[in-house]
């Protein structure tokens, strides 16, 4: 056992270190690479090459830059590189301030090293080159068909191949009492009754199965199951997790949940299915309920109001839920694995970032023609507009001032220049106070112009570069250049005495080229170019005054001052409080009015773009592309998802399908079909179902009633010792596998024996365990408190996407219930049924007992023994103890 | 206990040759026992561990540096006066220097200066490291508890507690691996604290609310309300004969197994965890150390619970975040501070008389600490500090009666010597014995590390 684990964790170890080549490699990631990045890219690099220098790869370092060289490989003390960055020559960079010594000590050691330079990108050429091209999953899926002389079911033929290839046989076909309980718990959770079962071995007919099948797709009890499966990819929660201000509740995601559940129902084509969860609301749908299907989207977690960290989960949820794609891998870097550049990351991000909830959704159902529908209706638009209204105010005062105050924006963003970053925490400050976002937002946009050597802001950044302490006297030899903005150069010919009055000179030559710009009403670009550069400081598309506005996306980081915040709060709520009043409404995403044009965040981090990122699909996928134009591009990447040409949608549904029936996939990781997923087990098979499903118009029900047909599903699960000695993980399917019932399934079998199942179908959640007695696909799912006796039952957190669940045996889950309430309610409630209250004779209450719990009638010896444990003991107390027991037993508890 | 199937076992050690390999070990020893499935059963180290169990004091809110373990005689010096820099922006408007009303001295052979807040828990101050340079990345609440807890501010990843018991397995079946305690309900952020996220549910704490002190309320179901025990002993044989026989039947499938044997541990568990929680086993004068109030129990729980084999603890001061005195700091600090000191320093005492000490790593401290500087408007409280605060270590593998690193003058920011949470996660994992790099659990095509691609080992902490 020791062994065992020792030898799992070794491999763990082997596997994920296999993508640092060398400790080389290792070192320069770790030690060396942020480094330079962090220090050194700004002016040295793609994005600038100050005294012709870059320093963002070997070849370049090697190079130099006009001064020459300034690297000599294995020897640190000929670097001229190691004397400007000890600051101990003329040359000291960076200027601002000397690195940490162990920045230097890791460099000193890289130039020892001899400059070793992982390839990272050639890494990933060399990588597609030689496999990716060629990863079964990124190949198109094989169409071949089978030959007409095949008589076994297509399922086996493909199974029966592999075992023949291995001399094992398939086990032989399970009793009928074992196949009806196999597919009621697969399609329906729930176990079958003892009429169910009688009627089912005296059915004779040929067609028998096929008819329970049918009849099994046919009840709701069937979306009820295996909508919980999708709810599991689809992170279903019916909350938003931790949130400061708003609601934390999403009253209406039942509404997604019951379209999941209907969809499943009405075997929707899982190509619409899928179109509708991402782009309802460009389909015009004929029913308006099926807009609750952007659910899909909007239902997973909030993550602290973090915008792209929600963006990251629905990128997450769209390639790794659907296409068994890890993009979000893909954030901070291209991906180590899979031919998954960063830009592809952020392509999709722009498309998500272009969608938004609105504050209040659309009604789920048609609007009601009642008076008091109307009242309501006008209650909650006069709230609407009120926030609405406050918020365009302030939006309009903050921009105003951001002008206005342009000079004390300067200020403060030069004096901020050299603090640690504090725009990614929430900050809280006084009315009036310079709103700190906005200071971020002008030093962002002055670091932009320093990069860019903008000619309006070339003087500003030589003034910025000196030293406090004796600025005006160094201020006087700094002299305008014939590449400066003229405009600024004439307001400098008077020397500054400090920063300070170089902001103020700014902030009055912005304003008068303003009043300029107002005053001659043209509205129109100015005619001068250096003046209108100074006009677009404070209206161009990324002027740092006009902060977008967007009620979703960072509004309070606008407003950080207390009184705003609670204002917006009280708004919020109002609007919130009567909305919830009224009928329910789908959790749709829509469209923002104008598409947000995204681009690589550098190392994930949002305040450092890079190249600009075109919505688009992937490239993997879509090698030449074609950018998305209508909106936020939804449309055209759901499209681009469920097109037939694109190889992993079908295989990965089909997959999961699969892997429901027989307790592992075809590929066993279920949400990653990349180069480190695992390969197939029956790789023809994939895809021979694959392409069955998307000729049969992606029908999930078809797909199923192909697989519960064949023979290998329908064997017995029982062992067999040759079998096992040569394939003891059953990956080619010689038995079936026995399966444990899952936390719904055995919160529903328990309910359902107890004759307590209310079978209502949808409708808002409810909370579990207090008596409703719902099925457990309508429980209240808590994204925030997720109840530990959830995960006590591998019940998947919340938290992101689950494509697969694990399955653990744990004492607590003993616990529960040997002692919780549950079970023993539900004893009680048996003893009580009409078929067994009533009998006196214990033989025939244990056979009442027996037939209702396990659906059998009991063995000789189980009669005895069950008498046994009823006599001489305490009547009440005793058959309580026996059918609570039964309820614990493995009998209840697996299929086979 | 429990287990994982060993498909779920195959599937975590990733793929390729790896897997190839094991299955064929498998087929070995697949008939061995169910045993083979059991994630919480111990597990070796990757190298030898200088401790076995961890306690973590949770002061949440953020205890104030200045005002306990990082004297600042400049600031008494500033008191009243702006700082000589620009302050750093922490959550809300900050004012003049405000010095700490509580006085320093010197303890133990080592001499580090700690306030009168801590005077006892000082007593120990020679098997203590104090770590003075500790920084964050946020000054709010909400990341700063998540990174502490689980190594991300926002992203959910698994808590520190639930990481290494997955790592290192339980020395007890019979008790949870991962024990957390708060008494009167949840701080914020809530069971987020110590959720097991994308590992098994198995590995994530175990909450008890230790405003009780009854083992049926403190611990969910450990009790069945109207069964005696040799009554539920006869119930569970007669569940047992029935299983027996479907096993029989079913020719030992081990899942079969393992549920089976869930029962005769759950039945185990019930009596094992009465006892742990049943201070009247203990010596009166044990019981007066510890002193018979909140704090006092639940350290005493916990002395109890690390002496059975479980791996870790998780103590918290209270529901919600009672360190976070933005106004009122002198007199909220000091009660706060007096509810803790005794306590601490009888759970260090104890430790160290039981030789529990060399074997378990106590760390004390916040999500973040607090600014030297007063909050505005109201000028008697301070606000939260990311940049520089202090946690401390004590016991197996640490180096006693020293400091680590440096704030600067008036304790605003970690400056010599800067220790990242990451980096304290990282030495608290290489002190359990663990490479916080090769620590890892493979969800969504990513292998994830607490430590997640950051943190370095602080040898100083280490003895």
């Amino acid at each position: 056992m020791f062994k065992l684990f020792f030898i799992f964790v070794f491999f763990m170890v082997l596997v994920c270190n296999s993508y640092a080549d060398k400790p080389s490699d290792d070192f320069f990631e770790r030690s060396v690479r942020p480094v330079l990045s962090s220090h050194c890219f700004k002016c040295h690099s793609s994005i600038a090459q100050k005294g012709g220098l870059r320093l963002d790869s070997r070849k370049a370092i090697l190079e130099g830059g006009t001064q020459g060289v300034i690297v000599v490989p294995g020897n640190p003390a000929s670097s001229k590189l190691m004397n400007a960055i000890n600051h101990s020559g003329d040359l000291k960079m960076p200027r601002s301030k000397k690195i940490p010594d162990s920045d230097i000590n890791a460099i000193e050691k890289w130039i020892s090293m001899g400059l070793p330079w992982p390839e990272e990108q050639n890494n990933l050429i060399k990588l597609k080159n030689n496999n990716s091209n060629n990863h079964w999953s990124f190949l198109p899926i094989n169409k071949s068909l089978l030959s007409s002389d095949v008589k076994l079911h297509p399922v086996d033929f493909f199974i029966q191949k592999e075992l023949d290839k291995n001399k094992i046989t398939a086990s032989p076909k399970a009793d009928k009492k074992t196949i009806l309980r196999r597919m009621k718990f697969n399609l329906h959770g729930t176990p079958p009754t003892l009429e169910e079962l009688l009627l089912f071995e005296n059915d004779n007919s040929v067609d028998a199965i096929e008819k329970l099948i049918d009849r099994l797709l046919g009840s709701p009890r069937y979306g009820e199951r295996w909508g919980r499966h999708w709810l599991d990819i689809a992170r279903y929660a019916d909350n938003k997790g931790y949130v400061f201000f708003e609601d934390k509740n999403y009253p209406w995601a039942w509404t997604y949940r019951d379209y999941v559940i209907e969809s499943f129902n009405k075997d929707l084509p899982y190509k619409q299915f899928l179109l509708e969860q991402i782009a309802a609301d460009h389909l015009n749908l004929k029913d308006k309920k099926s807009l609750a299907a952007l659910g899909f989207l909007t239902v997973g977690g909030h993550f602290m109001g973090n915008t792209h960290d929600v963006i990251d989960d629905r990128i997450d949820v769209l390639t790794r839920g659907l296409m068994g794609l890890t993009v979000s891998c893909a954030r901070c870097h291209d991906h180590k694995f899979d031919p998954i550049p960063t830009a592809d990351y952020y392509s999709l991000y722009g498309v998500l970032r272009s969608s938004r909830e609105p504050l209040v959704p659309p009604l789920y159902e048609s609007e009601p023609q009642t008076d008091e529908y109307k009242k309501f209706a006008g209650e909650l638009k006069d709230k609407e507009n009120k926030l609405a209204d406050f918020v365009s105010i302030k939006h309009k005062e903050l921009v105003n001032q951001a002008r206005i105050r342009a000079g004390d924006y300067l200020y403060a963003a030069f004096l901020t220049r050299n603090l640690p970053p504090s725009d990614d925490f929430m900050l809280l400050a006084d009315k009036g106070d310079l709103n700190p976002s906005m200071i971020t937002r002008w030093r962002t946009y002055l670091n932009r112009m320093a990069i860019k050597n903008d000619s309006t802001w070339s003087l500003w950044h030589r003034y910025a570069a000196l030293s406090e302490t004796d600025f005006s006297t160094q201020a006087s030899k700094v002299t305008s250049l014939p590449t400066d903005n003229p405009l600024v150069a004439k307001e400098f010919v008077k020397v500054p005495l400090s920063m300070k009055q170089v902001s103020e000179v700014y902030e009055k030559l912005l304003k008068e080229n303003e009043k300029t710009w107002i005053t001659s009403k043209s509205f129109k670009l100015m005619p001068d170019a250096n003046a209108e550069k100074l006009r677009l400081v404070f209206y161009g598309s990324d002027s740092p005054a006009d902060a977008p506005i967007n009620l979703d996306w960072g509004f309070l980081d606008l407003f950080p001052d207390r009184s705003t915040q609670a204002e917006y709060q009280k708004l919020i709520k109002e609007v919130e409080t009567q909305a919830n009043k009224g009928p329910a409404r789908s959790m749709v995403l829509l469209d923002t009015e104008i598409p947000y044009e995204s681009s690589v965040f550098i190392r994930g981090h949002p305040n450092r773009l890079g190249d600009k990122t075109p919505r688009k699909f992937l490239s993997l996928l879509e090698p030449q592309p074609s950018l998305f134009t209508k909106g936020s591009g939804r449309l055209e990447l759901a499209l681009a998802i469920t097109s037939e040409h694109n190889p992993l949608t079908a295989r990965v549904m089909v997959n999961q399908v699969w892997s429901h029936y027989f307790g592992r996939g075809i590929v066993s990781t279920p949400g990653d079909f990349g180069m480190r997923g695992d390969p197939p087990s029956h790789p023809r098979l994939l895809d021979w179902l694959s392409d069955y499903f998307i000729q049969n118009d992606w029908s999930i029900k078809k797909l199923h009633k192909l697989i519960l047909t064949s023979s290998t599903y329908q064997q017995s699960s029982n062992d067999r010792e040759e079998c096992l000695q040569k394939d003891s993980e059953n990956r080619l399917l010689w038995k079936q596998n026995r399966g444990r019932l899952d936390f719904e399934s055995l919160h529903d079998s328990i309910l359902s024996v107890s004759g307590n199942l209310d079978l209502k179908i949808g409708g808002p959640s409810v909370s579990l365990f207090t008596g409703k007695n719902r099925r457990a696909v309508y429980g209240f799912i808590d994204r925030l408190e997720f109840p530990s006796l959830l995960a006590t039952f591998d019940l998947p957190n919340p938290a992101s996407a689950s494509v697969e669940r694990t399955n653990t045996t744990v004492a607590t889950q003993a616990l529960y219930l040997m002692n919780g309430p549950f079970a023993r309610d539900a004893a009680r409630k048996i003893l009580k049924s009409p078929a067994i209250k009533d009998k006196i004779n214990p033989e025939d209450k244990i056979n009442a007992i027996i037939s209702l719990v396990l659906s059998r009638k009991p063995s000789k010896s189980e009669m005895a023994k069950t008498l046994e444990f009823v006599k001489n003991a305490n009547p009440d107390e005793a058959w309580l103890d026996l059918v609570h027991g039964l309820l614990l037993t493995n009998e209840f508890t697996f299929y086979d | 206990m429990s287990f994982i199937s060993r498909r779920d076992a195959l599937a975590r050690v990733g793929t390729g040759f790896g897997s190839m390999a094991l299955a064929g070990l498998m087929a070995e020893e697949v008939k061995a026992s169910s045993d083979n499935f059991d994630p919480l059963l111990p597990k070796p180290s990757h190298f030898k561990a200088r401790a076995k169990h961890v306690v973590h004091l949770f002061m949440n809110g953020g205890p104030s540096q200045v005002d306990t373990f990082d004297p600042k005689p400049m600031l008494a010096k500033y008191h009243g006066k702006l700082l000589p820099e620009t302050n750093l922006r922490t959550e809300r408007k900050t004012g003049a220097a405000m010095a700490s009303p509580f006085k320093f001295k010197k303890f133990g052979q080592s001499g580090i200066e700690v306030s009168e807040l801590f005077q006892n828990t000082a007593i120990h101050i020679d098997e203590m490291c104090i770590i003075r340079s500790m920084h964050a990345d946020v000054p709010n609440h909400e990341p700063s508890l998540m990174l502490m807890n689980c190594g991300d501010g926002r992203l959910p990843r698994p808590s520190f507690g639930s990481w290494v018991n997955y790592g290192l397995g339980s020395e007890n079946k019979n008790l949870p691996g991962f024990v957390v305690m708060c008494p009167g309900g949840y701080p914020i952020v809530t069971t987020q604290n110590w959720r097991s996220s994308f590992l098994p549910g198995v590995f994530q704490g175990t909450y008890l609310d230790t405003k009780h002190s009854e083992t049926e309320k403190l611990v969910a179901f450990i009790k069945n309300p109207e069964m005696s025990t040799v009554r539920q002993r006869k119930q569970l044989d007669l569940v047992r004969s029935f299983n027996q026989d479907n096993l029989i039947a079913r020719q030992f499938d081990p899942q079969l197994e393992a549920r089976i044997k869930t029962f005769e541990l759950a039945f185990r568990m019930q009596s094992e965890a009465t006892d742990a929680f049943d201070l009247s086993k203990e010596t009166k004068s044990i019981r007066e150390l510890y002193g018979d109030t909140l704090h006092g129990r639940q350290l005493l729980y916990t002395r109890r619970l690390i002496e059975k084999g479980v791996r870790f603890v998780q103590v918290w001061s209270g529901a919600g975040q009672p360190w976070d005195n933005h106004d009122g700091l002198q007199s909220l600090h000091k009660k706060l501070a007096d509810d803790w000191d005794k306590p601490i320093a009888a759970f260090l005492l104890d430790l160290k008389q039981r030789g529990l000490l060399d074997s378990t790593l106590v760390l004390w401290g916040g999500e973040f600490g607090r600014t030297p500087v007063a909050e505005l408007p109201k000028l008697n409280g301070r606000d939260h500090n990311h940049y520089g605060f202090t946690c401390w270590l004590a016991g197996g593998g640490v180096k006693g009666g020293t400091v680590v690193g440096a704030t600067d003058d008036f304790g605003f920011k970690a400056e010599q010597n800067p220790v990242h949470v990451h980096d304290l996660h990282a030495t608290m994992l290489h002190l359990l014995g663990m490479d916080h790099e090769k620590l890892t659990y493979r969800y969504a095509g990513r292998d994830f590390r607490l430590t997640d691609v950051h943190g370095k080992i602080v040898q100083q902490i280490i003895a």
